[in-house]
């Protein structure tokens, strides 16, 4: 490893729900609901159970590899340069995965609260804010999964409390209405945010202190996760219903534009997005920090961290500018063809390195885990 | 590295101050409720009427009257769009106007008649708006509505969302807000039901003196507004709309009189609480039918006449009789709805998609609006009568020595 940070087991635990929370909440909900209806809940809860199986592969794989990245044992698996290639494409993809993580925040702040705010500058001071994250180093970026997990439980909190009173069971009837086929091919759409915790697990998992029982805790997570994210499209579903949700783009917006704390409270959503942020910040300024290190690991750049970080700041703004500057443009791109890409990455690349590792015997002798 | 750090946050700073969406709160025109019309003078127009909060009303009450400004300023605006409208407000208006402390959106009834889905649209696209704003259809002009009183309170805006909020406890008259009307606008079966207002003269009567006795328009909440997808059809009255609280209200606390059992002249008034109803569908050769249960808790509260009758005996003819009487308010609502306005207000269709879904998408969802109006409903009720609310006989009934002899 090139640095000696290390984080211990109990921030690795906080950091799975905090990659995968803030867009999972509202922007895949809405995207999923356009795509299966009041099925949004069923078929993201089974994109869950299959990210969850799929993590827990990521973590046996790091059980063999416990001191290498994702990159580096790609690259004493499938060999050197398809290691470097795979370092290459991971770079890439957590570029993207950062405007797709940054624009979460962007979108909320340009639609809902500084709508005369050039959009531009919004991503600009969101970049430069996840960057000076990424210069001071993940141990940092991580201590606030802790902020991040208890501003995730807060805003499920009061949000449940606010539009319990709207909620109507017969808007998520009936249950696996487009049939169990629909429901699996379009939990692609959370692979979207599987796909950010998957292969961030494969770039962090070396900087664990203790290597011990973290099958245990990445599977004790997940089912954290899972509570905190499932339960956000089945408020969503049972308040405004499947049809509203189609419609907007920050569908847990507007499902706190309903929410409602009795007649003295009536609107809270400044103080719910301000739980969002811890989270949110985790999520984009760990991507942020994978894409640095991926690119560093293929490029063999080990010693310019900082050019590199700087360097890639441009991309990652370019990334949340471009990706979206036109809302339309952003939703369509999260359901073609980024949820595929994701897909393909975070199921593909943890199977493929384990059959290829079976084949050729590199998964026989299960390393000490080293403690530090 | 440091450096350019300090220097790239430096130059950030004045990037940060948040001038680009400042906004002074003594500049703000608080918007309390507005109503929406079909121009009188373009049909294609639109007429916008604001009803704004003016804090300076608020002084001591030392103040002159006569020099105290008016708690409320309207003004109305027309556009070809209602955002058009708006902006031709910002002409008139010495202040920004400013949607997220709105309480009420009128709609006057030759808009509602003709589309109100521009209406929707434009208030779910505001991202100021409260998803809890109330709605209602006005009976006659919004723009009059906006200028008539309502309720006890200085700013009728205000007044209006608290008659909305407490309109529960007598079930005349149906409570609807954007979050409602959006959800059922975007559904595939359900129609759109809003409350609906008239004008009423009353007479207000200032301090002690009738001499400053004064009839002034009042609003009043007037039972329910029919829809179909976009379109308003008509409207329910309130012993129809009655009918269908039963079922569609969140938090149903009714009080029916029935008459009583020893003396069908005189009444007894029984509140039902714990109201629930379910409504279940089955399902004949593709063809539904709907049984609707009510369930609830009665207590006596109000006897107006001697009775013989045990306690027991006359709790169960009550049980009966209110049963009967909750049957047939339903009926009233339930036949205005399916016979005359042929329109899914009640969300029979999403029963029917929930509890059949397979035959709901081979076929019965296309072909939903024609099977409608035709469905039968059958309606039964379920009243468990707990107490007599204090009273252990008929007050009538009450003589002291009775009670000595006793």
């Amino acid at each position: 490893m090139m640095t000696k940070v290390k984080i211990s087991r109990f921030q690795y635990f906080l950091l799975i729900p905090n990659l995968l929370f803030a867009k999972a909440i509202g922007i895949t909900a809405g995207v999923t609901a356009r795509s299966v209806g009041s099925d949004a809940w069923t078929s993201m809860s089974i994109g869950f159970l299959l990210g969850t199986a799929i993590i827990l592969a990521m973590v046996y794989l790091h059980s063999r590899f416990p001191e290498k990245t994702i990159v580096q044992i790609s690259e004493e698996v499938v060999g050197k340069w398809l290691g470097k290639l795979t370092g290459i494409v991971l770079a890439l993809f957590f570029i993207l995965a950062f405007g797709a993580s940054a624009n979460v925040m962007t979108m909320h702040l340009k639609e809902y609260f500084l709508v005369e705010t050039p959009f531009w500058l919004i991503c600009f001071v969101y970049t430069l804010l996840c960057m000076y994250g990424v210069f001071v180093g993940i141990e940092n970026i991580v201590r606030f999964s802790l902020f991040g997990l208890l501003g995730c439980l807060l805003i499920n909190i009061t949000m449940i409390f606010g539009t319990w009173g709207d909620f109507d069971l017969i808007n998520l009837l009936p249950v696996l209405d487009r049939g169990l086929s629909a429901n699996i091919a379009n939990s692609i759409y959370i692979f979207g945010d599987l796909a950010m915790a998957i292969l961030g697990i494969g770039m962090i998992y070396p900087l664990l202190n203790n290597k011990d029982k973290t099958f245990v805790i990445s599977f004790w997570a997940m089912v954290l996760s899972g509570i905190l994210i499932l339960i956000w499209p089945i408020m969503e579903l049972g308040v405004i219903g499947s049809g509203a949700m189609q419609q907007y783009v920050v569908v847990c917006m507007q499902q706190v534009r309903c929410a409602q704390l009795t007649r003295y409270l009536p609107r809270y959503e400044l103080i719910m997005v301000s739980f969002f942020t811890f989270t949110t910040f985790v999520q984009s300024a760990t991507m942020y920090y994978c894409s640095v290190q991926s690119f560093q690991q293929s490029s063999g750049m080990l010693k310019n961290r900082q050019i590199i970080i700087l360097l890639l700041a441009i991309a990652m703004f370019l990334a949340t500018f471009l990706m979206a500057n036109d809302h339309n443009n952003y939703i369509h791109f999260l359901a073609y063809p980024w949820a595929q890409i994701c897909t393909i990455l975070s199921l593909g690349l943890p199977v493929v390195l384990i059959m290829t590792a079976l084949i050729r015997g590199k998964l026989k002798n299960k390393p000490t885990p080293a403690k530090t | 590295m440091k450096t350019i750090a300090l220097y790239v946050l430096l130059i950030s700073l004045p990037l940060l101050s948040g001038c680009w969406d400042m906004r002074e709160i003594n500049e703000l025109g608080l918007v309390m409720a507005v109503g929406i019309d079909k121009s009188s003078n373009n049909p294609d127009h639109y007429l916008v009427t604001v009803q704004v909060a003016n804090p300076q009303a608020g002084g001591s009450s030392a103040d002159s009257s006569i020099n105290r400004p008016e708690t409320i300023w309207i003004s109305s605006a027309e556009g070809k769009t209602i955002f058009e409208a708006i902006r031709e407000l910002a002409r008139i208006s010495s202040q920004r106007i400013m949607w997220a402390h709105n309480n009420v959106i009128v709609i006057g009834e030759s808009l509602a008649r003709d589309d109100i889905t521009p209406v929707i649209d434009f208030f779910s696209h505001n991202h100021e708006l409260r998803m809890k704003t109330w709605m209602a259809v006005a009976k006659g002009s919004a723009t009059d509505f906006l200028k008539a009183k309502a309720g006890m309170g200085s700013i009728p805006g205000q007044s209006l969302a608290d008659m909305f909020r407490y309109q529960q406890f007598t079930g005349l008259d149906f409570h609807s807000n954007l979050l409602k009307v959006y959800g059922d606008f975007t559904s595939d079966t359900t129609n759109l039901l809003i409350g609906s207002l008239s004008l009423e003269q009353a007479t207000t009567q200032a301090g002690l003196s009738k001499v400053q006795e004064n009839t002034v328009e009042q609003i009043q909440m007037d039972g329910m507004a029919v829809f179909d997808q976009r379109r308003m059809l008509g409207y329910l009255s309130e012993d129809e709309t009655r009918g269908l609280a039963w079922f569609l209200s969140e938090n149903p606390n009714m009080v029916i009189s029935v008459p009583h059992p020893s003396d069908s002249s005189e009444s007894v008034a029984v509140e039902i609480v714990a109201v629930k109803a379910k409504i279940d569908s089955q399902l004949d050769q593709q063809t539904p039918s709907f049984s609707i249960q009510i369930t609830g808790t009665g207590h006596i509260a109000e006897e107006d006449t001697t009775s013989d009758l045990s306690i027991n005996d006359f709790k169960h003819q009550m049980e009966f009789l209110a049963e009967q009487q909750i049957i047939e308010e339903i009926d009233l609502g339930l036949d205005k709805v399916l016979n005359v306005y042929k329109s899914d207000v009640l969300g029979f269709g999403k029963v029917v998609h929930s509890q059949h879904k397979k035959e709901w998408n081979q076929g019965l969802k296309d072909r939903w609006v024609q099977i409608f109006p035709d469905v039968e409903i059958s309606v039964a009720a379920d009243i468990e009568i707990k107490s007599s609310t204090l009273n252990q006989i008929p007050l009538r009934n009450y003589r002291r020595s009775s009670v000595i002899d006793d």
